[in-house]
C-alpha cells in the first residue's frame, strides 16, 4: 500500500528538523570531556602503555649506543696494546709494520745505528744521555699514520728526517764536547806544562 | 535513504576525535548536533531532556569511538546511540511506553477519513507527532522520520517485527485522525 504520508515527510524530511539544542551546550560536554581526560582510568591507562612501549625503544636504542660504543673501546684497546708501547727510538724499533712498510726498517737500521754510534761517542766524552723527547713523539705519530696514510713516501721522508735531525743534533753536541775537549786538553797540558 | 547522507566525509575527522582532538570534536557536534536534537525531541517530546541525551550522546560517542569499527557512517551510528538513550529516557519516565500490544486502541472514529483527499502540512504533522502516546511516537518516528525499517526498529525497540508494524499502522492512524481533528 502506498503510503503518501511517508512520501510527503520523505519530501519535506529537513524542515522536520526545526529544534535546536542551547547553543552553550558543546561548552558543558568540552567541560566534561576535559574532566574526563584528567580523571578516566582507561585514557590514562593506554597513555601509559604507549609510554612504555616509546621507552623502551629509547632503551632499545640507548642500548645499542652503549654497546656499540664498548664494542669500539675494546678494538681500540686492542690497536693499542698490540701496537708497541712508545718510548725510546730503541723501543720503537722492532715493528710488525714490515709489511705496511718495508722501508721503515731499512730507514732505522740505516740511521738508528748512527744515531746509537754517536750516543756512545757523546757518553765516552762524558756526556749524559740525550733524550728526544719531542722527536720520539713526533716520531711515534708518523709512525702510527703509517697504517692508515695512503700517502706512504711523506711520512717516510719525514720519519727519515726525523732521524736525520737527531743525528744532526748529535753531531752538534758531538761538536760542541769535542772543542771543549780540544780547548781543555791544551789548557791542561798547559798546566801540566806549567 | 538517510545513510545516503551520510556519506563517510567524516573519516579523518573521526581518526582526529580518536586522538582526543577538540577540535575535531567539535566539528562533528557541529555537524551533528542539529539533527541528533531533533531525533531525541521526536522521542522523548520534552526539550530538556532531547538536551541532556545530546550532551550524553556525544560524551559516549567520544568515549566509546574506538568500539566504532567505520562498517556503518559516524552518523547512523552516533544516531543510533541517540535513539537508545532517547528510547530509555521515555522509559524512565515511567510513563506507559505503550502497553505495545495492547494499547488503547485508536478509536476508530473518522475511519479512512480518506487520506487520499488530505492536504499535508508539516508544522501541523509536527504538531500531531507531539501529541501522539510516547509509543507511538517512536515507533512512528522511527519509521517516517529516522528512515528505518521494520526490521531495524524492531532490533532497536526490542520488539517483533510484526508488532512493529502494526505499532506502526495504529499511530499513523492515529496521526491522521489527529490531522483531522487539527484541521476542523
Amino acid at each position: 500500500m502506498k503510503d503518501r504520508l511517508k512520501d510527503f515527510v520523505q519530501a519535506h524530511r529537513d524542515e522536520f528538523d526545526s529544534f535546536a539544542p542551547r547553543p552553550d551546550l558543546w561548552q558543558d560536554i568540552a567541560a566534561e570531556l576535559q574532566t574526563e581526560e584528567k580523571n578516566v582510568i582507561s585514557p590514562l591507562e593506554t597513555q601509559k602503555e604507549a609510554n612504555v612501549i616509546s621507552l623502551t625503544w629509547h632503551r632499545a636504542w640507548k642500548y645499542a649506543a652503549a654497546i656499540a660504543l664498548l664494542v669500539m673501546v675494546a678494538f681500540s684497546a686492542r690497536y693499542y696494546m698490540a701496537s708497541p708501547p712508545a718510548g725510546t727510538l730503541a723501543a720503537a724499533k722492532p715493528v710488525p709494520l714490515e709489511k705496511i712498510a718495508p722501508e721503515v726498517r731499512q730507514i732505522e737500521t740505516r740511521y738508528v745505528q748512527v744515531i746509537e754510534q754517536k750516543e756512545s761517542e757523546l757518553k765516552a766524552l762524558g756526556a749524559g744521555n740525550v733524550q728526544f723527547a719531542e722527536l720520539d713523539s713526533a716520531y711515534n705519530a708518523l709512525k702510527k699514520e703509517l697504517y692508515t696514510t695512503p700517502n706512504k713516501e711523506v711520512l717516510l721522508q719525514a720519519m727519515s728526517d726525523n732521524l736525520k735531525m737527531r743525528i744532526a743534533l748529535l753531531n752538534q753536541q758531538l761538536e760542541v764536547l769535542e772543542n771543549r775537549s780540544h780547548v781543555k786538553i791544551p789548557a791542561r797540558h798547559e798546566t801540566t806544562n806549567i | 535513504m538517510e545513510t545516503l547522507e551520510y556519506t563517510d566525509v567524516n573519516a579523518h575527522v573521526v581518526a582526529r576525535c580518536k586522538e582526543g582532538d577538540r577540535k575535531a570534536q567539535y566539528e562533528l557536534y557541529k555537524l551533528y548536533s542539529k539533527s541528533m536534537f531533533n531525533v531525541s525531541m521526536r522521542i522523548t517530546n520534552d526539550y530538556t531532556e532531547a538536551e541532556d541525551v545530546l550532551q550524553e550522546s556525544f560524551l559516549s560517542a567520544f568515549r566509546e569511538l574506538h568500539t566504532f569499527k567505520g562498517d556503518s557512517t559516524f552518523g547512523s551510528w552516533l544516531k543510533r546511540i541517540v535513539i537508545n538513550k532517547s528510547i530509555t529516557k521515555v522509559r524512565s519516565r515511567r510513563l506507559q511506553v505503550v502497553p505495545m500490544e495492547d494499547h488503547l486502541d485508536v478509536p476508530e472514529e473518522t475511519p479512512e477519513l480518506d487520506q487520499e483527499d488530505m492536504e499535508y502540512k508539516v508544522e501541523s504533522i509536527k504538531k500531531a507527532i507531539q501529541a501522539l502516546p510516547d509509543g507511538y511516537r517512536v515507533v512512528l518516528t522511527l519509521y517516517l522520520l529516522e528512515g528505518y525499517d521494520h526490521a531495524e526498529i524492531a532490533d532497536i525497540l526490542s520488539i517483533s517485527e510484526a508488532t512493529s508494524k502494526s505499532q506502526y499502522s495504529r499511530a499513523r492512524k492515529k496521526l491522521l485522525g489527529l490531522l483531522q481533528e487539527q484541521s476542523f
